[in-house]
């Protein structure tokens, strides 16, 4: 296996105890920041090339936000790190009990193209606090950013302890044979499939995983709303990134009077953001590569396009882009769109709305718009879905407070701020007892005999509140 | 099997119903279980002493009692471990609403193990149902009676629909494992962990596994010995040693070997008298299969204590090798047995050596006065949990996570951990539809002076 040799050296660091010290961690953090800090242009650049990023974009989402995260670990991170003291029952009120918080050992993050230097890098944050070894398997669709990464990032971290693999899907495969102690996967629109790969490759070894999937994350917009805003926010999160977000709004649902009203209100915030030929805007993106163009060109024969629908093979540009009246068995509701294109699906009411969500595989995120605070709740309460955010898109993910996972098919666990770190975390339970008082042991040991099983049930039993108790 | 099929979507339907979601509801279950052990204690006895003549005593105490310590416990915190979790806000969301909201996952399968076939069902299903889910509750076939009886039982207290008992052996559980579950919890051994998860893995379905391993107990001399092996012996030799976190076998110094075995011996006679065998208080093996396996781990060992055995009654007398040799066989496979390996070190720092070289295990011993010898031993190993100067006991702090890492599982649970495990944790952010003045920062058209801001 081409890669037994990297792993071995990694566990070899591992075992040494190198990354253990809060110290060593914190080095090799503030390391990062200076990676962030330093190649800023060169991130800037690379994913301009990558997907025709737009650096407001760029400095926002790889730059900024984990600039954030990295700050919310290093204020934090001996706290995190300390011993947990629990409560603690009758029995044990002498004792030392606590949670470790001990790192899993050899790690492995692979990261998916569409925010290239975040998607591994807020996860690498946890990982390193948390005291692991990392490998890190950037996406090679994502061409120029992998090689930077590659490239540049041995410059900053110890190379004992951190590794940059590049690699394509077959040798992926071929990495996943090798036994890791966590494996966190973030994957893109093909990503359930994917993430079932990975999870059987983890099967193999009982690694256990994090992965980060996707899917049409449906977007409600009730007829009580503030028409323009709903059109701002709801196009500034299909098209940012020209539509290649895991969290992205996928479709809406409304009435067909909302729909009606919606439609010039999404014309205004596309011109407002991108001006009248979003082509030549410099704050709209490309599609990553041929391939993907090719499949959401395709999707564009669904209902009928309203607003945009334009595209060019050449610079992989497809125009911000609206369909009407899109029918749930049209090709642009079979599969996850993650491009430019926004279908509206018409229904009566938020019933209707809100089965149609439920008939549907669990999202990574649903939207729901509307002045009434009750009819946001309702979404919220009769749906499930990884996150939720009422009145707005993407802003979840921004709050480091919030842990940010799927459910279902859009993935298992979680991370961000101090859920990253306890991710990479084994929680280990710990009881460091008193050699002496031995008698009060007594009750425990044979021979057994009525009066010890009563006395035995009174220090064990955790009593209801209100009932006679020794607790 | 389209039984399985049929279960699993009836659960589905009922779990869609939405009906196991209300506090009252899961309540009302919980109070039902309460009811459930407290009115059918004896017949829940009576199954324990024939699957493995489990005493009264050893029943109620490792099964009974910690069953209604966790009912009582979810019941009074139910409300608060249900609540919504406000969460912090930075600058950009400080006038919205930001929570974390505790859901139930959906339809949850617990497959139970043989060796406490009781709690190892009831304290997963205590959190399942607490959490809001349904529950398909596969009891191991190997311990039949208690299996039986929870599928008698279940039905009789619980919501039929939401929690269905399924009972057979591996290819009724092969055939429940293509359903799709929304998480699987699963205790028993690393072989069929693999297989658990490798199923789960086709639905994307989040697993808890409680493994086992090879727990090592170290003790260092300076320590009171008489003291540390009246402890070790109880938790070694309890259940006839088939407990998960038994400690598997002692690390010690060459020295004070023969001075353990003594300790042992004595506490064994003061715990079952001079004939074991009799004794209420110690229980069998529980088949002729796993009977057979454990004697075979005797060969060419040293017995200093012990190794009598009838295979008539599964008997297995307490029993203690010295000087083992870290290749034999013995040394090799979780023993789940009464027989207690001690291998020699010379310190503590080939103790520790001597751990680390092997799987990460279920839980880790370590005795001494030295408390800074006992931090040392936690810091430089890894497992899933830790009793210090005791065995067992960290199991019973529902405050503390019980589960393994690495071959000895992911995952944890006992108290509101079940409850965390069996929940999803829903971010959401509620904005003002108005204020629309502070999103214009993030819109294009952008620009340096944006960024810069």
């Amino acid at each position: 296996n081409p890669y037994t040799g990297l792993v071995s050296h990694l566990r070899a660091a591992w075992l040494s105890g190198k990354t253990r010290p809060m110290e060593y961690r914190v080095a090799q953090l503030e390391a990062l920041g200076r990676f962030l800090d330093e190649k800023k242009q060169e991130i800037l650049e690379a994913t301009a090339l990558d997907m025709g990023k737009p650096s407001f974009e760029a400095y926002f989402t790889e730059i900024l936000l984990c600039k954030n995260e990295l700050n919310d670990t290093l204020n934090n991170l001996s706290h995190w790190m300390k011993d947990e003291r629990v409560d603690k029952n009758l029995v044990t009120q002498l004792d030392s009990a606590f949670i470790r918080k001990d790192p899993y050992g050899v790690v492995l993050i692979i990261a998916p193209w569409n925010y290239p230097i975040h998607l591994f890098l807020v996860p690498l944050i946890g990982a390193i606090a948390a005291g692991n070894c990392v490998i890190i398997k950037p996406s090679e669709t994502s061409k120029n950013t992998e090689r930077l990464v590659a490239e540049v990032l041995s410059c900053y971290l110890d190379n004992d302890c951190y590794a940059v693999v590049t690699a394509g899907a077959q040798e992926t495969t071929r990495l996943l044979e090798n036994k890791f102690d966590y494996i966190f996967f973030t994957g893109t629109s093909r990503s359930p499939s994917v993430g079932r790969i990975v999870m059987a490759a983890a099967a193999k070894h009982l690694t256990p995983v994090t992965l980060e999937l996707g899917g049409k994350n449906p977007c409600y917009v009730s007829d009580i709303c503030d028409v323009q805003n709903v059109a701002r926010r709801v196009a500034w999160g299909r098209f940012f990134n020209a539509g290649q977000t895991c969290i992205a709004p996928d479709y809406v649902l409304c009435s067909v009077e909302m729909q009606e009203k919606l439609m010039p209100a999404l014309r205004e915030a596309i011109t407002e953001f991108f001006g009248s030929n979003p082509r030549e805007s410099p704050d709209f993106g490309r599609i990553v590569g041929d391939k993907q163009f090719r499949r959401i060109r395709a999707l564009l024969c669904s209902g009928r396009v309203a607003i945009g629908g334009q595209t060019d093979e050449k610079e992989r540009y497809i125009a911000p882009t609206v369909l009407a009246d899109v029918l749930p068995t049209d090709p642009a509701m079979q599969e996850e769109i993650f491009g430019p294109i926004l279908p509206i699906v018409v229904v009566a009411n938020i019933d209707e709305a809100i089965d149609f969500i439920n008939a549907r595989p669990q999202p990574l995120a649903i939207y729901a718009f509307s002045c009434d605070s009750k009819v946001v709740n309702q979404v919220l309460e009769r749906t499930s879905s990884g996150g939720f955010c009422g009145n707005d898109t993407l802003m979840h993910v921004t709050l480091t407070s919030l842990p940010f996972g799927g459910i279902g098919s859009s993935g298992l666990g979680m991370y961000h701020g101090k859920f990253t770190f306890d991710t990479f975390t084994h929680h280990r339970g710990c009881l460091h007892r008193n050699m002496g008082l031995e008698t009060l042991n007594a009750l425990r040991y044979p021979p057994y005999g009525q009066q010890k099983l009563g006395l035995l049930t009174a220090t064990f039993e955790i009593k209801r509140k209100g009932m006679c108790t020794l607790l | 099997m389209e039984r399985m099929q049929q279960v699993v979507g009836r659960a589905r339907a009922a779990f869609n119903s939405g009906r196991c979601r209300s506090l009252k509801f899961r309540m009302q279950q919980l109070k039902a279980l309460e009811r459930m052990v407290q009115e059918k204690e004896k017949e829940i006895l009576a199954a324990l002493k024939a699957d493995l003549h489990k005493s009264g005593h050893n029943a109620y105490s490792h099964e009974i009692l910690g069953v209604l310590g966790e009912l009582a416990l979810a019941m009074d915190k139910l409300p608060s471990w249900a609540a919504p979790q406000p969460v912090k806000r930075n600058l950009l969301t400080m006038r919205d609403e930001a929570y974390v909201c505790l859901e139930p996952l959906g339809v949850v399968l617990i497959i139970g193990a043989w060796n406490y076939p009781f709690v190892l069902v009831m304290q997963p299903l205590i959190g399942a149902i607490a959490a809001g889910n349904a529950v398909v509750v596969k009891p191991s076939e190997i311990s039949e009676n208690t299996a039986q009886l929870l599928a008698d039982l279940l039905p009789q207290y619980l919501d039929q629909e939401l929690y269905p008992v399924v009972t057979g052996g591996v290819p009724e559980t092969t055939e429940l494992l293509k359903e799709r579950f929304d998480h699987i919890l699963y205790t028993g051994n690393s072989t069929v962990g693999k297989i658990v998860m490798a199923a789960a893995a086709k639905h994307l379905t989040p697993v808890t596994l409680e493994l086992g391993g090879k727990s090592p107990c170290y003790i260092d001399k300076d320590c009171d010995l008489a003291v540390a092996c009246r402890r070790i012996t109880w938790g070694k030799y309890m259940n006839c040693g088939q407990t998960c976190i038994a400690p598997d076998y002692i690390l010690c110094d060459p020295s004070i070997q023969s001075k353990v075995v003594e300790n042992i011996k004595a506490t064994l006679k003061e715990f079952y008298g001079e004939d074991v065998k009799s004794s209420p208080d110690y229980e069998r093996i529980v088949n002729k299969r796993h009977f057979k396996r454990i004697l075979s781990l005797l060969d060419g060992q040293k017995i200093a204590h012990g190794g009598e055995a009838d295979e008539a009654s599964c008997f297995i007398a307490p029993t203690i090798l010295t000087d083992v040799s870290p290749e034999s066989k013995v040394m090799e496979e979780e023993i789940f047995g009464p027989v207690l390996p001690i291998v020699t070190v010379k310190s503590v720092d080939e103790a520790i050596e001597f751990i680390n070289r092997r799987e990460k295990p279920l839980a880790l011993y370590v005795f001494s006065h030295n408390k800074k010898l006992i931090k040392r031993v936690i810091s430089e190993t890894s497992s899933g949990g830790v009793t210090g100067n005791d065995v067992i006991m960290h199991f019973f702090l529902s405050t503390l996570p019980f589960g393994g890492v690495g071959n000895s599982g992911m995952g944890a649970y006992h108290g509101e951990h079940s409850f965390e495990t069996f929940s999803h944790r829903r971010a959401c952010l509620i904005k003002d539809l108005r204020m629309e003045g502070t999103n214009k920062v993030r819109y294009p058209p952008g620009s340096q002076k944006k960024v810069d801001w």
